[in-house]
């Protein structure tokens, strides 16, 4: 029965794994519209046409100019980087407003023949952004490089904001795994994950905020929140947050520390069961009520936000969401590979022991609680890197992504899904999340009913989860199947079949 | 002694006998009336002295008239063809022209014309009396003057602590004289302290200290920010009397601070004792994580405020369901008539008494549907009746939110729980004294079912040894029934108690849960007496703690973290169950 699931979860995963990591990105790449500062093929030039803005076109593009970018335009020293980036903005802000088509406007250019063909189609959202990218392109085509149209079924249209989103589930399912090792294989049910997944993001996002250097509102060199309680130079400890490695060693050290400290104390002495899961619900608890304060300097209850630029790329662009979805799906794999691999050592054969049964295995000689802060370590660095990811492509860290209700709907996640797997928690994230986004639109009023609902139904029906369910189904007929028929000969008295009592699972 | 001195000195005496009787003898009618109609009349220096004379004759009709003047009720009649100005009043009656009869001041009785027919009058068709700033402030001052002989002790009290911050020491001769009348222990405190205040104000450094002693002798808070400003006084000998007397005023508010810490502390800790006997009940007796124990509390409090509305104006829900049957719309709703009955009536105010037993019934009843619904598949596995019940907790979340509305509701508390009575500056609330007494009598209710009836010894059987109490025939199903109902019912009272105390809302469950969880596991699971201790320690804890670090937060952190602290040193709790048992 494992083998063959093995098998066949093999499949699954390669399968998903190409889906995730090469055919999304890819279709999102070809339905994007946008510019890029590559596009701009001879940026001097096309500034002068836009500065002498003697024809229509050129008019409306340089009314659409920011009054910074006009006067940098129009300055001669401008570098043609600077101008390029300029224009890159202010492009892309054109194409996504209504249709810029207007017969007037476009009197003195010539447009392609694909433009004609999808003008004639009256196209809507992701297509309407195309055909304005077709008319801008066809207005200046002596300065740009063009792009070229691919027309594509409704369902396989991948826009911008679904690539955000899809990166956004596969952040969960990193950290619905990273409840599940803990678990589905450890036996230890913690309700406190969210607090190593937000540490982790805010880890990055001091990084993050020190990027966006003095384009803040207040345009100064610290973050807007400190200049808004009265801080006029930046505090020591944001200091190293300027460089990228400090901060990806602080999203690893800080929840490692935390995970390392608390489930120290905590194993040794024992704690188990319900016990340990009231624990980290109230240090998770705790942790929120400390964020919540602004006076530790850590944005208070707004968190961090309005990210701009991450290693030189502006995590605002839909190219830098690309690849940050490509990371994300990346580190899924990996995430997922090192935990099967784990499964596979005796290291995991200790761990599914330590759940089945831990005091047999302390009476064969194991230190239990060392391999239980392992795995309690381990599973937080895996949090913690799911919550690195998860920052940039939401645009925002606060205190309530500690919650415990966060923790627990993750929990929920993993036992929809099905624990006990690798699999499983994946899909459970993802199913979940999905019928969110949906039933938040459709019904909103009803969505914490259907969550609750659907709740009670796996915990008690469906103990496998989804991964399970199959299995689930085939028991079920198998039970129906071999049922005995009623005699039909003589009423002999027939033996009721014993049934055995099975020992309660733990 | 020679004749004249004699009668110099009876001179004396009488001319000084209205001062020293100044609050209390009264003067007839007519002279008062004489007085008053001099004052309206004077202007300027004179009007002033009249007025503070007016002071020293109480009545009410003095105090009514300078009422009226001050609102401008009080009009000039000029009599044709030059004759005497007339104060007069205006009747409040109107005749059928909308004019109303004038009341002479002087005589009481009607405006008449030469033939003696009473004149009918507008307002508009007179003048009122001159109002300036002067005139107010002067009328102020004499009315609060009065206020000092007002039978109501509360008036007084007040009046004597207004008077003692207006700097003016022309009071003091008044406040003297009533304090040797007085009989009343709290304003006899009050005219003291309002004499040391005026007596701070004194170019003289004896009275200052003398002042400052009396303030400390009397620990007069309100005095506090004064005492400190004479503290950097030029005077050493008075800086240092002030800078003592704010130490011991401050140790004083110390102390009350104490008191009144551990009072607030123990109220808190009573309505989580009882929210946490219920949860230790069903955690202890059955193994089963009551996460939705929060919105039981939540149907308690709900409850109180449905029969509140009940007994006003009625209450009505309905609730829209998203999708149509066969076009239809569908939904449901409830509408129960109110009784309209009044606030203040002895019927409105005893609603609180029907809500109790109301709301522990319906928590019970839902405590007994969860049970059979969700629960009793899972009573050995403890992680799963965990999510489960949060499972229950979110549906019943949204429900109240559909029903009730995202916001809190308010709840009008009945008359006898507002209010408060102060013993040495300390504020006993009087709803929390309520939920304190009310907790005790729980806690003996609760250990006598467990320990003196058939079913509280079925509980502590199945408690002990499930398997072996079906054996010897103890209806297992029945009693844990029972027992999730009793649980659920015990955070429905709590709920009840909170909306008095506390806000009501769909969510206001899911702090406490936290926070009684967390004594469960203090206390030692399924032990009613740890949970006792413990939920009244972590209530105190969690007050003095917030006083030390002047925030709630920062009080909140250490409690947990000394909790988990102190789990390792005890990691079953202070009374763990002792059993055999290696998961035990």
């Amino acid at each position: 029965m494992r083998r063959k699931l093995t098998s066949f979860e093999a499949w699954g995963v390669l399968v998903f794994a190409v889906l995730a990591i090469v055919v999304l990105p890819f279709l999102n790449l070809i339905m994007d519209a946008s510019y890029s500062v590559a596009n701009f093929t001879d940026a001097p030039g096309l500034v002068a046409k836009l500065k002498a803005h003697s024809d229509p076109l050129s008019d409306f593009v340089w009314q659409q100019l920011s009054p910074d970018g006009q006067k940098d335009l129009a300055a001669p020293e401008t570098t043609p980087e600077r101008q390029k980036i300029i224009l890159n903005e202010t492009f892309n802000k054109i194409i996504l407003t209504n249709l810029i088509y207007d017969d007037a406007r476009f009197a003195g250019v010539t447009l392609s023949p694909e433009t004609l063909k999808l003008k004639s189609e009256h196209p809507d959202n992701e297509n309407l952004k195309w055909l304005n990218r077709l008319l801008m392109d066809d207005g200046y085509a002596q300065y740009l490089k063009k792009a070229h149209y691919t027309s594509l079924p409704n369902f396989l249209q991948v826009s911008n904001f679904s690539i955000n989103l899809y990166g956004k589930y596969l952040c969960y399912a990193i950290l619905a795994i990273s409840v599940d090792i803990l678990w589905g294989y450890t036996g230890l049910l913690s309700l406190g994950q969210c607090l190593f997944f937000s540490l982790g993001g805010y880890m990055i996002g001091m990084y993050l905020m020190r990027m966006i250097g003095t384009l803040g509102v207040y345009k100064l060199p610290i973050p807007d929140f400190l200049v808004f309680l009265g801080w006029h130079n930046l505090p020591d400890f944001w200091k190293p947050f300027s460089s990228f490695p400090f901060a990806v060693v602080m999203v690893l050290m800080l929840p490692g520390l935390l995970s390392l400290v608390f489930g120290f104390l905590a194993f040794r002495s024992r704690i188990r069961g319900v016990y340990f899961s009231i624990l980290t619900q109230a240090l998770t608890y705790a942790a929120m009520l400390l964020f919540f304060r602004n006076n530790i300097l850590m944005g208070g209850n707004n968190g961090f936000t309005d990210y701009k630029f991450m290693l030189g790329y502006d995590v605002r662009l839909p190219s830098t969401q690309r690849g940050l979805y490509i990371c994300t799906a990346v580190t899924l794999l990996l995430v997922y590979l090192l935990c099967k691999w784990l499964t596979t050592t005796k290291f995991g054969k200790i761990q599914r022991a330590i759940r089945d049964s831990e005091n047999r295995l302390l009476f064969s000689g194991y230190a239990t609680a060392n391999y239980k802060l392992f795995i309690f370590v381990l599973s937080s660095l895996i949090a913690a890197v799911a919550g690195m990811l998860y920052t940039p492509q939401v645009g925002i860290i606060n205190p309530s992504e500690m919650s415990p209700a966060k923790s627990i709907e993750a929990v929920v996640w993993v036992a929809i899904g099905g624990r006990g797997t690798l699999v499983g928690p994946v899909i459970g994230a993802i199913f979940v999340n999905a019928l969110k986004s949906w039933a938040t639109r459709a019904y909103p009023d009803l969505w914490l009913i259907i969550l609750g609902l659907l709740f009670i139904l796996v915990v008690l029906f469906m103990p496998k989860g989804l991964v399970g369910l199959f299995s689930q189904v085939r028991d079920l007929l198998k039970k129906k199947k071999i049922a005995p028929e009623p005699s039909k000969s003589e009423p002999v008295a027939i033996a009721k079949p014993t049934t055995t009592t099975t020992l309660p699972p733990q | 002694m020679s004749r004249i001195s004699l009668i110099a000195l009876l001179c004396l005496g009488w001319l000084a006998s209205p001062l020293a009787n100044a609050a209390d003898q009264p003067d007839d009618e007519a002279s008062i009336r004489q007085r008053l109609v001099h004052t309206i009349l004077a202007s300027g220096d004179e009007q002033q002295k009249s007025l503070n004379d007016l002071a020293d004759h109480p009545s009410k009709l003095v105090n009514a008239t300078l009422l009226a003047w001050t609102k401008s009720e009080i009009f000039i009649y000029e009599t044709p063809n030059d004759g005497p100005k007339v104060p007069v009043t205006i009747e409040e009656q109107q005749n059928a022209d909308g004019k109303s009869h004038a009341i002479r001041l002087d005589t009481g009785k009607p405006l008449t014309d030469d033939k003696g027919a009473p004149l009918s009058f507008d307002t508009n068709d007179l003048n009122p009396v001159d109002t300036e700033m002067r005139t107010m402030s002067a009328i102020g001052q004499v009315l609060d003057a009065l206020a000092l002989a007002d039978p109501n002790a509360t008036i007084r009290s007040d009046a004597a602590a207004k008077l003692g911050k207006s700097r003016k020491p022309q009071y003091i001769p008044i406040i003297q004289a009533r304090l040797d009348k007085e009989k009343d222990g709290k304003v006899k405190k009050a005219l003291r302290i309002a004499l040391a205040n005026l007596n701070l104000n004194n170019p003289d450094p004896v009275v200052k200290i003398k002042g400052i002693n009396e303030l400390s002798h009397l620990s007069a808070i309100g005095s506090l920010d004064d005492l400190r400003k004479l503290g950097s006084d030029a005077n050493p000998e008075v800086a240092t009397a002030a800078k003592a007397a704010v130490k011991s005023i401050e140790g004083y508010i110390q102390v009350v601070n104490f008191f009144g810490t551990i009072f607030r502390g123990m109220s808190l800790g009573s309505i989580l004792l009882v929210v946490s006997l219920g949860l230790a009940i069903t955690f202890g007796l059955m193994g089963i994580i009551n996460m939705a124990h929060g919105e039981m509390i939540a149907i308690g409090a709900y409850t109180s405020y449905v029969v509140e509305n009940v007994f006003t104006s009625g209450f009505t829900f309905h609730v829209n369901l998203p999708f149509s049957f066969f076009g239809k719309p569908m939904g449901f709703g409830l509408a129960i008539p109110g009784m309209h009955t009044v606030p203040g009536t002895p019927f409105y105010e005893s609603y609180f008494l029907f809500v109790i037993p109301l709301a522990f019934i319906m928590s019970a009843l839902a405590g007994l549907v969860l049970e059979r619904a969700v629960i009793q598949f899972l009573y050995r596995r403890p992680l799963e009746s965990l999510l489960a019940t949060w499972g229950v907790s979110l549906c019943m979340q949204q429900s109240f939110r559909l029903v009730f509305g995202a916001n809190n509701v308010q709840i009008n508390s009945p008359r006898w729980l507002t209010g408060n009575f102060t013993f040495f500056d300390i504020i006993f609330g009087y709803n929390r004294i309520f939920v304190i007494s009310f907790a005790i009598l729980i806690v003996i209710g609760t250990w006598l079912l467990l320990t003196k009836t058939p079913l509280g010894l079925l509980i502590r059987a199945v408690m002990q040894n499930r398997d072996m109490a079906a054996c010897m025939g103890v209806p297992t199903q029945r009693v844990n029934m029972l027992t999730f109902a009793f649980g659920s019912g015990l955070a429905g009272l709590a709920g009840a108690f909170l909306s008095q105390i506390g806000n009501v809302g769909p969510s206001m469950g899911q702090p406490l849960i936290v926070d009684s969880f967390m004594i469960v596991v203090v206390g030692g699971v399924g032990n009613i007496v740890g949970t006792i201790y413990a939920s009244l320690g972590y209530g105190t804890a969690d007050q003095v703690l917030q006083q030390v670090f002047n925030s709630p937060v920062v009080g909140k952190i250490t409690v947990l973290i000394a909790i988990i602290l102190f789990l390792q040193w005890k990691p079953g709790g202070l009374f763990p169950t002792r059993s055999r048992s290696l998961e035990g």
